[in-house]
């Protein structure tokens, strides 16, 4: 499909686009929320894929190339949104805490929510680990952290995770 | 957080020692605290694995329309203009530059040919068109 797409096809290239959007959702959604800012570097981690397709040589499933691309951006985009939130008052947790209260309260939006109220640092061991599937050790190199960070990263963030699902009465104990 | 509820909670993300597996599988048939922590952990991985968000309807689309539009800015139409602007300059140029040879001048009438003509033959000629 990659080879079809490289020499024009868009049908091909579509194609592409619609086997892996929900992955990437997954990632940029995990990571951003549910914002235009996801929908945002979603569509650009295609596009920054259409502009170096020539550069992929398979050595990795697609579906983990385009991952890469998106956690990438992901983490990029939360760098620039932690500068803008530092230099900035209105808080963006506080935005997405309005926006959602209206939202309906439903399973995905209610972890989408849960994911945003974690800290930055909390929430990509989170997305990585516990969402995307990586092993501790990959998250600690994607993250470019000691693994030991990971595993206590993750402990703290689990804790704060299952306190709001309690809270929301989304697991019963 | 207590030593053993950092095992328990490492126990999903690592493989643990012998030891720590002991220590661990004593204490869950304990403490009725810890079991229940570790119902609620495992209560919160299953719904972090169930995560299914998705973009809005029409994702696709959207892409393959910023991808269209990223192709039309990429496809620079400036180099194809400027050639045919400095390709028109420089016929122009030689135009004048053939005028001025052949009739030593290059003032309007010898460009529109009339230079040779008075005026009584523009005339004679005007009206015999």
């Amino acid at each position: 499909m990659v080879r079809q797409a490289l020499k024009g096809d868009q049908h091909a290239f579509r194609k592409i686009v619609e086997l892996n959007e929900d992955r990437i959702a997954k990632v940029v959604i995990g990571f951003l929320g549910n914002t235009p800012e996801a929908e945002d570097v979603g569509q650009e981690v295609f596009i920054r894929f259409f502009q170096s397709m020539d550069r992929y040589k398979g050595d990795a499933a697609l579906s983990t190339y385009l991952t890469r691309i998106a956690i990438n951006l992901s983490l990029n985009a939360l760098k620039k949104r932690e500068k803008e939130r530092k230099s900035n008052l209105d808080d963006v947790y506080h935005t997405v805490k309005s926006e959602d209260e209206h939202l309906k309260k439903e399973t995905t939006d209610l972890v989408t929510e849960a994911l945003q109220r974690l800290e930055p640092e909390f929430r990509s061991v989170v997305v990585l680990r516990m969402i995307e599937g990586f092993s501790t050790k990959e998250t600690a190199e994607i993250l470019k952290i000691p693994a030991g960070t990971v595993l206590s990263r993750l402990s703290r963030a689990q804790k704060k995770l299952k306190d709001w699902f309690q809270k929301e009465k989304m697991i019963l104990l | 957080m207590k030593k053993i509820e950092q095992i328990l909670s490492e126990s999903y993300h690592r493989e643990l020692t012998g030891e720590e597996k002991n220590i661990l599988e004593q204490a869950l048939k304990e403490d009725e605290n810890l079991k229940k922590e570790k119902l609620g952990l495992d209560q919160t991985n299953e719904l972090l694995k169930s995560y299914h968000p998705v973009f809005k309807k029409g994702f696709a689309d959207r892409v393959m329309d910023r991808m269209m539009e990223q192709r039309l800015k990429a496809m620079d139409l400036f180099p194809f203009f400027k050639k045919v602007f400095i390709g028109g300059i420089a016929a122009a140029l030689a135009l004048l530059l053939s005028v001025y040879l052949s009739d030593g001048s290059i003032d309007p009438d010898t460009l529109m040919g009339l230079s040779d003509l008075h005026s009584e033959e523009l005339l004679f000629a005007l009206m015999n068109f």
